[in-house]
């Protein structure tokens, strides 16, 4: 099947108004993302890796202003007892890992989606499942008679199925952005349902990331979702409970790329060697992901601070299994004493470890 | 948008259904042909008289003109496909053939005639053509897919059935030259058959005997005697069953059914009309809900069987299991039988033979004097010894011993006695 003709994006300049906003497009040297951003972002660092400033450049985009917005349902504030709970969870975390400078730091992003319009015309087959009942028993035997109990069992009968489809299809989401997988992953789902009309007042104060797959590199991911949908009312039509199996020959029409903005907020710290770490807050649900690092400089630290304790009740150890020599009851605080100092030292490889075990958990960021 | 399709080309043999959505078309492979529901009349194409299924040459043949045509069932023995018990099937099953249909108007000749209730198959008495399927069933209920031809020829009944009534001894002796079987009627019989895999889980106490040593205090020795020890025991067996075969007419002798079987299920073909023409066939009227839960409780009584040869004592108590029933299904096929009523003394007897096999069973008129003799005969020994041995007991003690003996002998004549009044009983007995 060929990729349908497509509609091209346009270079936009760098103070072209788009989409009924004053928006700049901007970018990341460091990860190559590409932003529309207020003027005054310009300079900041990247919010979605940190690692390099959002410098003014051209951006490839479609004119058409987005279809379909889902809107931020918390405010930054209000996130803070989640966040609370995500870092409070952490152990000898850094200082740069700490709820107020993460709120200080958070940035509403909306990241894009592709809704794809088309008809779907062609032939299909499959397997059509139908359910139907059957009738088994199970009979118990005591004192000398046989009692029955009735059971019901859905079956599934597959036949196969076969005809032609003609239908068209409405805001199928496809990714825009290579990294929308990772995203969900990290994030959790988005309802799409919840999305409303984009207005232009919605997205003030916000950042939008670009698609980075443009339609012609989306269409073959964006292809199953039309097949599923086929699939799904082939189905239907059949009368059947479930499908299997399911083939089509068709052919794409009438293709209708838009986009669904779907909010983020990120923010993020500092790790020991000082590279940025992003966190990830889902606009819609709430849910918080990313590597929440523990400072193993920290744990080195702390765990030099009681080795030396421990060397400190050494010496006291040893001094008094000196005096132990002359007065022989102090040998016996001097033998406690050492006990002591081992366990202290024993101690100490706690933080030092925890560090390393704990981060050895946490998701890597490509 | 416009939902004009292109032409395009089904698969093969597929047909078209009903859609649920406009624009998507729907088609299904074409179902298989089912065995025709009307009313055929079999009829010579050569010479115009009426033709039957013929057992010799396994197709139906013309008596006149000898013309034969070949039968085209196929047979499937085993691999004959079995049913679920899905709800939709067993309600169907339940409702029967429905109204009785008891008219029938033939074709051939335009003449209106009485046809028994349950019947499939009739002859005209007027132009003597053969009808198959005479009861249309509606969609809704069960009709016979597979069926075992007549193996044993109509004209080799009357040889089995006289060589049948000569046997045995305590009959009447004239039983064999006097009684006359006029006529076997072939007749196809419908059964269910039923297939089921049993899982059983049993929980008993089991006995197992220990020899324990205790001293006699009135004896002043060592005795020993066996005591039971009982202990929980608990077990699963598997238990497939396949084929259990149920009769689906209430007014056939169920004992005699019994003792007709087996049935070679190998021997399975196709439903085709063919078979029934000129013979007689009956639907059910034991329902398939109805005969389940008969074959069911046979099923159940063998898996609690097969638990008891598991345990290894024959000492049980307190019993008890569960069956879980999987992979259930059934058939409805039909069998071939050959009915026929003699009389005899002016009794009225039935006996019929498997139609496959030649397997007979029926009824037999005893002669009642030769049973009170042979008892007689039995119960003698032992009395005549008791009538030696109480007189010389009362003389002098001696006759103990035979008292003793007729006592073995009175025992021993009674329960042969006592078996071989029930085995009389029993052949009279339908």
């Amino acid at each position: 099947m060929n990729t349908p003709t497509l509609p091209q994006s346009e270079v936009i300049e760098e103070t072209a108004a788009i989409w009924g906003l004053s928006l700049h497009p901007a970018g990341c040297a460091a990860c190559r993302r590409v932003y529309l951003v207020e003027t005054r972002r310009i300079g900041q660092p990247c919010p979605l890796c940190g690692r390099a400033k959002l410098q003014a450049q051209s951006a490839l985009l479609r004119p058409e202003a987005p279809e379909l917005l889902a809107p931020f349902r918390f405010q930054p504030g209000d996130l803070r007892p989640r966040l609370e709970k995500f870092v409070n969870e952490v152990w000898l975390r850094g200082d740069d890992f700490n709820i107020d400078t993460l709120l200080q730091r958070i940035t509403p992003i909306y990241w894009p989606s592709w809704l794809v319009d088309g008809d779907v015309i062609g032939e299909w087959q499959a397997e059509a499942g139908f359910d139907y009942q059957v009738k088994s028993s199970q009979e118990t035997y005591g004192s000398g008679k046989w009692s029955t109990r009735e059971l019901v069992e859905q079956r599934i009968r597959w036949e196969p199925r076969a005809g032609q489809i003609q239908r068209h299809y409405d805001n199928l989401a496809a990714p825009a952005i290579s990294e929308q997988k990772r995203l969900i992953k990290v994030t959790g789902p988005y309802q799409f349902d919840q999305a409303g009309a984009y207005q232009p007042g919605q997205v003030q104060n916000a950042i939008l990331c670009l698609p980075d797959l443009p339609p012609e590199n989306a269409w073959p991911l964006a292809r199953p979702q039309l097949d599923e949908a086929a699939a799904d009312e082939c189905q239907q039509a059949a009368g059947a409970q479930h499908i299997r199996n399911f083939g089509l020959r068709a052919g794409y029409k009438s293709l209708r790329w838009t986009q669904l903005l779907l909010p983020l907020y990120v923010t993020r710290y500092t790790d020991d060697d000082g590279n940025p770490r992003i966190l990830y807050l889902n606009g819609q649900s709430g849910a918080i992901g990313g590597a929440r690092l523990a400072s193993q400089k920290k744990g080195w630290k702390i765990a030099g601070i009681i080795f030396a304790v421990a060397a400190v009740v050494f010496l006291a150890a040893l001094f008094f299994g000196l005096v132990g020599l002359l007065f022989p009851p102090s040998l016996i605080l001097g033998g406690a004493l050492g006990i002591l100092a081992m366990v202290i030292a024993c101690a100490a490889i706690i933080p030092a470890a925890w560090p390393w075990q704990w981060n050895r958990s946490q998701p890597q960021e490509d | 948008m416009n939902t004009n399709l292109p032409a395009w080309q089904p698969p093969e043999n597929f047909i078209p259904l009903p859609s649920a959505l406009p624009g998507i078309t729907v088609f299904a492979p074409r179902p298989k042909e089912k065995p025709s529901g009307a009313p055929q009349i079999f009829k010579c194409p050569q010479c115009g008289a009426s033709t039957k299924f013929d057992v010799a040459s396994g197709g139906v043949a013309c008596e006149h003109c000898g013309y034969t045509t070949a039968t085209q069932a196929q047979t499937v023995g085993l691999q004959a496909q079995a049913m679920e018990f899905t709800l939709e099937t067993l309600s169907k099953s339940a409702l029967g053939w429905g109204v009785a249909r008891r008219e029938l108007h033939c074709n051939a000749c335009g003449a209106d005639m009485a046809i028994p209730e349950k019947a499939l198959s009739a002859t005209c008495p007027f132009c003597a053509s053969n009808h198959v399927n005479l009861r249309e069933a509606p969609a809704d209920q069960l009709r016979p897919r597979f069926l075992i031809p007549f193996k044993i020829q109509p004209q080799a009944t009357r040889g089995m059935s006289q060589k049948w009534l000569g046997q045995g001894w305590y009959h009447p002796d004239e039983l064999g030259a006097s009684a006359i079987v006029d006529r076997f009627t072939g007749i196809y019989l419908p059964f269910w058959t039923f297939s089921a895999k049993i899982t059983s889980d049993w929980k008993a106490e089991v006995g197992y005997e220990t020899q324990v040593r205790y001293y006699d205090d009135d004896d002043k020795t060592w005795k020993t005697r066996t005591e039971i020890d009982w202990r929980w025991e608990n077990g699963r067996v598997k238990v497939d069953i396949s084929n259990l075969l149920v009769c689906g007419s209430l007014h056939i002798s169920e004992k005699l059914v019994k003792q007709l079987q087996p049935f070679n299920l190998n021997e399975l073909v196709n439903y085709a009309p063919d078979f029934l023409a000129g013979w007689q066939a009956q639907t059910y009227d034991r329902t398939l809900p109805k005969a389940w839960e008969q074959g069911k409780a046979e099923m159940r009584e063998q898996a609690k069987n097969a638990c008891y040869q598991t345990i290894e004592s024959a000492h049980i108590r307190n019993f008890n299991m569960t069956a879980d029933f999987a992979e259930e299904s059934w058939r409805y096929t039909l069998l071939p039988v050959y009915v026929a009523a003699y009389k005899f003394d002016n009794k009225v007897y039935q006996v019929m033979i498997n139609g496959q096999t030649g397997a007979i069973a029926g009824q037999k008129p005893v002669a009642w004097w030769k049973i009170w003799l042979a008892i007689a005969a039995m119960l003698s020994p032992g009395i005549c010894l008791g009538l030696v041995g109480l007189p010389l007991l009362m003389a002098g003690g001696i006759g103990l011993i035979p008292l003793a003996f007729s006592l073995v002998f009175f025992i021993l004549g009674l329960v042969a006695a006592l078996a071989l009044y029930r085995k009389a009983v029993a052949a009279e007995a339908l």
